[in-house]
């Protein structure tokens, strides 16, 4: 259920108060950029798709059941928008075996970023960014998001089926890539 | 046979890492790994793998987007208004044009010297008609465009949105209209009006 305070928010944002609604943006912007940049992994699209999503939740609160967390329905609508917004623009991300050149594809990224996260942890997600979308999403969706399958086939109007293959996959693949680096290096 | 014998399917594997294999598959498939170091292996690196997933550290949001998202939404608010107003202000000056130069070609008894058979006035009244009722569906599916637009950024009562038609609907009605009005003014056959007379 939405605490109380989301709930009240929530009933005056549906008032039409906006003043309100900024307050919940305030409260999960953070939470919304870091499911964005996951999965596109470029800071200025994490942050315009943050945007749209906060957009998008206003045109949709009507249909937002308040007896379920705010929260998480806001990150899986976020976590959608970006999964729509790569099939749209066919952004793949192309792993690169040079770690000079690790980030060409994504020009945006700030060097301060790039400092601040480890060697290891950089093969991850780079490796997490050469997923296919559908199983960059899965994985975004069942790890971070802690969604059920059945979750996650409403999330994104898939089979069950389909969503447990491509969690498999991406599982499989990211396994791959991560082993792929290691014999690299 | 069971699975103990073989490996398992990638189902089994998925439902393992997610703890959600009931107790005699579990039972079953920890006795299969228990002797099989290519399965040992293949989900010890996924569980690795798993857990450094889930403690991937991600990089914060620099800057608060409140005023930004809030200055969007006002400003579609505001678009709205201003689209509702100029399509009040076109309809208005539709409604004044016709309702002067009605009664002028009317009082000026232009209509007779313009067009004087039955044929003539009958294909001028179906042109006319037709595009009125097309001007005004068109009319009417901007402003339920503009009205959806403005429920969904300004407005988010439910009840509102209910029971308004697709633009597309009101398009085909608009065909509908047309064939109508063309079968209502021409099914006597106005050709018959330059019949030779017997």
């Amino acid at each position: 259920m939405a605490d109380s305070g989301d709930k009240g928010l929530i009933s005056r944002i549906l008032k039409g108060d906006l003043d309100a609604y900024g307050v919940l943006i305030k409260e999960y912007q953070d939470s919304v950029f870091k499911v964005c940049y996951r999965i596109l992994g470029i800071r200025q699209e994490a942050e315009d798709l943050t945007q749209d999503a906060f957009l998008r939740a206003y045109q949709q609160l009507a249909r937002y059941d308040p007896d379920r967390p705010f929260g998480p329905w806001m990150r899986t609508l976020a976590a959608n928008l970006c999964y729509n917004h790569l099939k749209k623009n066919r952004l793949v991300r192309v792993p690169l075996d040079d770690e000079s050149d690790q980030f060409r594809d994504v020009p945006s990224r700030s060097p301060e970023n790039l400092l601040l996260i480890s060697q290891e942890n950089r093969e991850l997600y780079q490796a997490l960014w050469s997923l296919p979308e559908n199983q960059r999403i899965a994985l975004e969706l069942r790890h971070f998001q802690g969604l059920s399958y059945q979750e996650m086939a409403r999330a994104l109007d898939l089979p069950l089926n389909t969503v447990r293959s491509h969690l498999y996959r991406g599982r499989q693949k990211l396994v791959e890539l991560l082993e792929e680096n290691h014999e690299n290096n | 046979m069971k699975i103990i014998d073989q490996h398992p399917d990638p189902d089994q594997l998925q439902s393992y890492l997610d703890r959600s294999l009931n107790s005699s598959d579990l039972t079953e498939l920890e006795s299969h790994l228990a002797g099989c170091t290519t399965c040992q292996s293949e989900l010890n690196q996924m569980e690795v793998m798993l857990a450094r997933l889930e403690k991937l550290p991600v990089v914060s949001l620099d800057k608060d987007l409140t005023e930004s998202i809030l200055s969007q939404l006002e400003a579609k608010k505001q678009s709205f208004s201003g689209i509702t107003w100029t399509l009040v202000i076109e309809a208005l000056a539709a409604g004044t044009v016709l309702g002067i130069l009605i009664p002028v070609f009317q009082v000026a008894n232009w209509f007779s010297s313009l067009i004087n058979t039955r044929q003539e006035i009958l294909i001028g009244l179906n042109i006319f008609l037709t595009q009125l009722a097309s001007s005004w569906i068109v009319w009417l599916a901007q402003l339920q465009l503009n009205i959806q637009s403005f429920l969904g950024t300004v407005q988010v009562q439910n009840n509102l949105t209910a029971g308004l038609p697709s633009p597309w609907i009101l398009v085909l009605a608009a065909g509908v209209l047309g064939v109508l009005i063309n079968y209502l003014i021409l099914r006597d056959n106005p050709h018959k009006d330059h019949q030779p007379q017997h």
